[in-house]
């Protein structure tokens, strides 16, 4: 090729390089600062084609929300109890000439930033709770949420003036007793299980004593209710039948005593019994005196 | 221009081919379709359009002045909490160190989660473009949610009953979150299929578990007690009342039989007095004496009567 030919060609290149750079397109998820020698002079903050002169640089800063967390770090509560909180910011740029002054864009930096801030903000908000309010039962005295508020409000002031970061979000993702107080931790659960084993245990067994006294006292009462029945009818039965037999043997009281004696003879008495007869008594005086007492009596 | 080798007219003639064919190509890449469940958003410039495109074959502008992308918007995307990405299978022992939460009586207990979200409806464009992680936002806002609730109850409720109540809960506190953030996220579900207590203490709530089983055991066993012991007792009452009433029955009945034997007697009596008492006491010392040892003793000559003999057998 011929030396002008090479010339033409070197220009229509410039050209269209030029013409390239005259064009700048910002697209959805990202800001753009236009920069003129490296002093930033305009910020792009919606997406679109945009004009600029074709000397000027364009520098994208990534513009989506983004969720760091920066792993567990203790903190403490006011009444001396460490905790371990895992952290998570939720950020983006909100302003990108001053997150380019501040932390040069990059988005170590900024993280290390946020890290210190929400740290720093964070454990000064657990420090002012116990660890009764942080967690609790009583939903008065959970003070969780308020404190994830405050921190987040005093965050967003914060990194917005400083480093042009819009913080969305700070919260605690995870809350719970550092490694190392774990064991101490477990013995008071276990202590406390322990506790709760026995009381079920002696509740049971008292329950159950109770029932079972409840159980005998019924019993009691029925058979007593049942004994009381049983002999009131028994002594109905004994009172008519001495009703009957008085009836009877008061119409000659003398010949009842002479049966009934004889009687009580034939029950008393038996092989074992050794009786002495005089021989003048009545049954045997036949034998002993003949027959001379016979008619006179 | 009229002396045009033949070689440069062929190449002339390929190179206009292929530069229609190469728009043609480049045209095309305007062309696309969209399935039924998905969704297409358009950055045209760089500007998201705000109405995405759903299913149907389309055109837009070509590479690069429109670029495209695709979301699936029924697809229901997952993350777990508790567990590390390497041991994401449900189930399987959570690693310790990120399960642990605590419950508002200070105990520390092991939860696993599963959280199923998807696109919302209307905001396939903020899902896409307005965060770089929305998978990340998910899991973080969702392990807020999970420690702020069980912040707030006791270990009993979080292991016992209270598991699906605590999942309703991360689930709203999760959106209301997700929302706040503008993510374009919808939560589906959310299930808890682990919660345990640490192992250290396992068998410890494991005791508790059987004590309170022993409670009820206890229980029932002194209502068996009972229900063996009144019926007894019953049984046991019918038996005295009606061995009463025998007896009632008896005594009166006897009563009434030796009333009338003896007025039967007492009539034949009073008619022969002397006679019949005789009667009755000789027949019966006939029928007494027999039976014993009977010793005669003659007061008219001894004056006294010789005991020695007189002794019961051994």
């Amino acid at each position: 090729m011929s030396r002008s030919k090479w010339i033409r060609l070197g220009l229509a290149v410039v050209v269209a390089v030029a013409i390239a750079r005259l064009f700048c397109v910002v697209d959805e998820t990202e800001y753009a600062v236009i920069t003129r020698f490296g002093a930033p002079v305009h910020e792009i903050m919606t997406p679109g084609l945009y004009l600029k002169a074709p000397w000027d640089n364009t520098v994208r800063i990534d513009a989506r929300l983004r969720a760091y967390d920066p792993g567990p770090a203790p903190a403490n509560t006011r009444d001396k109890k460490v905790l371990q909180v895992d952290n998570y910011v939720c950020w983006r740029v909100a302003e990108p000439k001053r997150f380019i002054q501040t932390v040069q864009a990059d988005e170590t930096m900024a993280k290390q930033r946020l890290l210190d801030l929400v740290r720093s903000e964070m454990n000064a908000e657990l420090g002012k709770l116990d660890l009764s309010n942080v967690i609790a039962i009583d939903p008065d005295e959970l003070m969780l949420e308020e404190v994830t508020q405050n921190v987040t409000q005093r965050c967003a002031k914060a990194a917005l003036a400083n480093f042009g970061i819009e913080i969305l979000d700070v919260g605690i993702k995870r809350l719970v007793f550092p490694e190392q107080n774990l064991e101490s931790v477990y013995a008071r659960m276990r202590a406390e299980r322990q506790r709760m084993a026995k009381k079920y245990r002696a509740e049971g067994q008292e329950e159950a004593e109770r029932i079972r006294a409840e159980a005998d006292k019924e019993r009691d009462r029925i058979l007593s209710e049942a004994y009381r029945l049983a002999e009131t009818t028994k002594g109905e039965g004994e009172a008519e039948a001495t009703r009957t037999y008085a009836a009877a043997h008061s119409a000659d009281p003398g010949f009842y005593k002479m049966v009934r004696t004889l009687q009580a003879y034939e029950t008393m008495f038996g092989k074992d019994t050794t009786v002495v007869l005089s021989a003048d008594s009545e049954l045997l005086r036949l034998l002993t005196e003949g027959r001379a007492g016979v008619g006179s009596n | 221009m009229a002396e045009v080798p033949e070689t440069t007219q062929r190449r002339r003639r390929h190179l206009r081919t292929g530069v229609i064919i190469g728009g043609v190509a480049w045209l095309l890449t305007g062309i696309y379709a969209v399935r039924t469940n998905e969704h297409v958003v358009i950055r045209r410039l760089g500007r998201a359009l705000k109405a995405p495109v759903a299913s149907g074959l389309h055109c837009c502008f070509p590479w690069p002045i429109d670029r495209r992308t695709r979301v699936r918007m029924d697809e229901p995307r997952r993350v777990i909490v508790g567990a590390t990405a390497a041991d994401q299978t449900v189930g399987t022992t959570p690693s310790p160190s990120l399960s642990r939460f605590l419950s508002g009586d200070e105990n520390v207990v092991q939860v696993q989660m599963v959280v199923q979200y998807s696109v919302s409806a209307a905001e396939p464009v903020r899902f896409l473009f307005h965060s770089q992680d929305p998978r990340k936002l998910v899991q973080v806002a969702a392990q807020r949610a999970l420690t702020n609730v069980l912040a707030g109850v006791e270990v009993d409720d979080v292991l016992a009953h209270e598991k699906a109540a605590i999942a309703i809960k991360v689930t709203e506190q999760t959106q209301v979150v997700l929302d706040r953030l503008e993510s374009g996220v919808t939560v589906i579900s959310v299930t808890i299929p682990s919660v345990e207590p640490p192992m250290e203490v396992a068998r410890d709530f494991q005791d508790v578990a059987s004590a309170r089983e022993d409670y009820h055991r206890f229980m029932n066993e002194a209502d068996a007690y009972a229900a063996e012991v009144i019926p007894q007792a019953n049984g046991e009452a019918a038996r005295l009342i009606s061995g009463a009433e025998g007896y009632k029955l008896k005594v009166v009945n006897e009563a009434q039989g030796d009333a009338s034997y003896f007025n039967d007697l007492r009539h034949e009596y009073a008619r022969a007095k002397e006679v019949t008492s005789a009667r009755i006491y000789i027949e019966t010392m006939e029928r007494l004496l027999p039976k014993m040892r009977v010793v005669l003793a003659d007061e008219g000559e001894s004056g006294a009567i010789d005991l020695s003999i007189v002794r019961n057998e051994p």
